[in-house]
């Protein structure tokens, strides 16, 4: 999640945030995997039923280019679009610079979510 | 006040036989989390090992699979899928150590574990973490593993990756 968090930073996850509302655009939610011993940090970018691609870098959700001021370096990633089923969560992380292949990203289900960092 | 201590050593001698059934007859949950907790130890290694203890747990690994196990694994852009002997097992497992000079530390964390209904088979979701030492960074991977009951014992016939974002 460079460079909005940086690696071994002690982060606050809050796991009520979700409990009556759902995960907005621009969130930093926090990911579990099996359970929650080990979270991932990721961004919401796509909502359930939205179609996300990426195209030389460039995120396009419903065809539309989102504004991204938190990544600061440009990427030239490329993604077919997918359309995200009902429950479904598209996050990526802001640290772009690496290969797509070595990047942590997709759809999350909802219940995957575990809440919102705060710091 | 003799009721209260009688009823006192009731509880206490009926919790101690529970304790001890419990001990002597555990679930099979328990059981199969403690397999795979061996497991993921007999896969890690340091380089303090001697030869003999190496060459054993290469050797050993096979002891947690069936003959025969099916994998479908998925990593970094990679895939691999099949079915593999206990031959290829024990060669994956020392090229595993050949490619980790340092050691490697395995643990399986957050283990779910599902029996199937007759309760001879189970299906388990876990998250494998690995660590070379001297790196604070570490490698998830979310895996599952499909365990069936031979002869008193668990053994895996069939490992996944699973994709935690799709």
């Amino acid at each position: 999640m460079l460079p909005t968090y940086r690696d071994n930073q002690i982060s606050v996850v809050n796991h009520l945030a979700y409990r009556w509302a759902e995960p907005r655009r621009g969130d930093i939610v926090a990911i579990r995997f099996s359970g929650p011993s080990i979270l991932l940090m990721k961004r919401v970018v796509g909502l359930p039923g939205e179609t996300v691609a990426f195209r030389d870098g460039r995120l396009l959700v419903n065809g539309v280019e989102l504004e991204e001021p938190y990544v600061k370096n440009r990427c030239f990633w490329n993604r077919a679009s997918e359309t995200l089923d009902p429950g479904e969560y598209f996050v990526v992380g802001d640290n772009r610079v690496m290969p797509i292949e070595d990047h942590d990203f997709g759809g999350a289900t909802r219940d995957r979510i575990m809440g919102k960092v705060l710091l | 006040m003799k009721w209260l201590w009688r009823t006192v050593a009731i509880l206490i001698i009926g919790g101690a036989g529970v304790w001890l059934w419990l001990t002597l007859n555990p679930s099979p949950q328990k059981v199969i989390r403690g397999q795979l907790h061996r497991l993921a130890a007999q896969v890690s290694f340091t380089t303090a090992e001697s030869d003999i203890a190496r060459l054993g747990k290469i050797a050993g690994i096979t002891r947690f699979f069936t003959p025969e196990v099916d994998v479908k694994l998925a990593f970094r852009g990679r895939s691999e899928q099949g079915v593999i002997t206990h031959e290829f097992i024990q060669a994956g497992t020392a090229s595993l150590r050949e490619n980790a000079p340092g050691g490697l530390q395995v643990e399986f964390l957050d283990l779910n574990v599902t029996m199937s209904p007759d309760r001879r088979a189970a299906t388990v979701e876990l998250t494998l973490k690995a660590t070379t030492p001297g790196d604070n960074q570490f490698n998830v991977q979310e895996m599952k593993f499909d365990l069936g009951r031979t002869n008193d014992q668990w053994l895996i016939y069939r490992v996944e990756t699973v994709r935690t974002l799709k």
